[in-house]
């Protein structure tokens, strides 16, 4: 069932790869083969493009497996497309730039610093100093809620205060682009709830192209502008529909007609594999 | 909480000064009772006695066992490690010499000493090239096993953090591995110590293990047990130091 408000927001399938493609993020034609030429080769992602314009918040969202978390590595410069290309800021992304900022599943905190030490790492990481940026670093942890954990060990912080620590180390840099795998994917609903308003708030306040993956379909609509729809493997992006709701966006927005409706658009979408 | 602390303290301490009591409590009752004559097992007073007495004599020759030991550890922790991480980041060299070293270590070493004996002569040299082959191995195999430890996604977040793979090493790997180092060296210290004795036996010219040998051939089974004595406390100073290093350095480097 598929409203005909729901039609009017969705863009048809893209069937096309748009070449030449103009965005702040372009991913023209990437293709992913692992071990290419050997017994377990295997096509992660098939050809395919997208772009995300600036200021965007964009999800990748599949079934797991499906090698939306390739695509994002590949974005960030982690890993080489076997095909294709793609650009960052109309640069071709060959290897990580400093304008990205990166979140994983697990918030890899280094279990030995603090949280306000963690938050810090990029700067020691790429050996600059510590001190000018250590305002900031106090003023997004206070921000995401952790006043008063300043000095806490990863190992006394909770698995959602720990991602809160992590989504601070990301920002602190101020990135143009924030790449985020899955990065709620391990915690309990109501903790996933509780980030997905901190993620809003950090992203509306710090406003940078986003890129979002996950296999929530709730999560990917809440949070996002676009939502990608990926196939099985080997991934591709068959969908592309825009979530039209007003930011600032609360959590109540879930309980809308209009949210479930474009949730059970998307899981239309999503191939599910026969039983 | 003062209470508490001595109850605790006591119960941590009661039941080995009990078992040790028991122990020196049989030996006196069976050197005592003369089902087994002196010159085989002397009483605990003899062998105090003996200590007092030649105690000059014996720490003259604690000293070069305990500083060939010192020598052998670090050495073995030097080679270990720097092994262990060379192994770590070539696939090649590990399969070029680990089985090597493998094989080397499952030839029951004492069976090597004397070939150090025919390249090293009777000197100290030889007992510390002894030790360090004894210690060397587990330190080498706990700092392979400690630079697997890092989770595979702190390797990534250093890459997207653009830090050179020396600095991921140093500021990220090598500091997980941190425990299982110092696992390996525990177990290390202790192999350092025996692989000195056991060179000592062989060169048969100084330390406490020449003393042992000694005093065993000439039946002076006194002596010979203080010289254990001694040896003990060599292997508790050692062993003790490097507990002391790891937690200062796990106490800063914490990667639970």
């Amino acid at each position: 069932m598929i409203s005909a408000a729901i039609d009017r927001l969705v863009d048809v399938e893209t069937a096309a790869s748009p070449s030449g493609v103009s965005g702040y993020v372009a991913v023209d034609r990437v293709r992913k083969i692992f071990n290419p030429g050997g017994r377990h080769e295997v096509e992660a992602v098939a050809p395919t493009s997208f772009t995300v314009t600036s200021g965007e918040f964009v999800s990748l969202l599949g079934p797991s497996g499906c090698g939306k978390s390739t695509l994002l590595m590949m974005v960030a410069g982690l890993d080489r497309p076997s095909e294709g290309t793609v650009s960052v800021a109309g640069r071709p992304m060959t290897a990580p730039r400093a304008d990205n900022g990166i979140m994983f599943q697990d918030p890899t905190l280094l279990p030995w610093k603090s949280a306000l030490d963690n938050v810090l790492f990029p700067f020691r990481a790429m050996n600059q100093p510590v001190a000018p940026h250590i305002d900031r670093a106090k003023a997004l942890l206070d921000a995401v809620g952790l006043a008063g954990f300043h000095n806490h060990k990863p190992r006394q912080l909770s698995g959602g205060m720990r991602q809160r620590v992590a989504i601070c180390r990301a920002l602190v840099f101020e990135p143009e682009l924030l790449l985020m795998d899955e990065p709620f994917s391990a915690l309990d609903a109501i903790t996933r709830d509780e980030m997905n308003l901190v993620l809003m708030k950090m992203w509306e306040e710090h406003h940078r192209t986003a890129i979002f993956v996950t296999h929530s379909i709730r999560e990917a609509v809440y949070l996002s502008d676009r939502v990608l729809v990926m196939s099985q493997r080997p991934g591709r992006v068959i969908a592309d529909v825009k979530i039209p709701f007003a930011r600032p966006r609360s959590l109540e927005i879930e309980e809308s007609a209009e949210f479930n409706d474009i949730c059970g658009y998307l899981r239309s979408k999503i191939q599910h594999r026969p039983v | 909480m003062i209470v508490i602390d001595a109850r605790s303290a006591a119960r941590q301490v009661l039941p080995p000064a009990l078992g040790l009591a028991v122990l020196f409590g049989a030996w006196s009752w069976l050197a005592a009772s003369g089902l087994v004559r002196p010159r085989m097992l002397p009483p605990p007073g003899k062998v105090w006695d003996t200590l007092a007495r030649s105690l000059d004599l014996l720490l003259d020759q604690a000293g070069p066992t305990f500083w060939a030991a010192v020598t052998g550890i670090v050495a073995a922790a030097l080679l270990g490690i720097g092994l262990g991480i060379a192994v770590s980041y070539s696939r090649r060299l590990m399969q070029a010499i680990y089985p090597t070293i493998v094989f080397f270590q499952l030839i029951p070493k004492v069976a090597l000493a004397p070939v150090f004996l025919i390249w090293f002569g009777h000197t100290i040299v030889a007992n510390i090239v002894f030790s360090v082959f004894i210690a060397f191995f587990p330190v080498l195999v706990a700092t392979i096993a400690g630079l697997q430890a890092t989770p595979p996604t702190y390797e990534r977040l250093g890459q997207s953090l653009m830090m050179p793979p020396l600095r991921i090493f140093l500021r990220v790997k090598l500091i997980f591995a941190l425990p299982q180092i110092f696992n390996g060296l525990r177990i290390g210290v202790t192999f350092a110590v025996i692989g000195v004795v056991l060179g000592e036996f062989i060169t048969a010219q100084s330390g406490l293990g020449y003393i042992i040998l000694f005093s065993a051939n000439n039946f002076e089974t006194a002596l010979l047990l203080a010289a254990i004595v001694l040896l003990c406390g060599v292997g508790i100073v050692l062993f003790t130091f490097f507990l002391a290093l790891e937690a200062i350095v796990l106490r800063v480097f914490d990667s639970r």
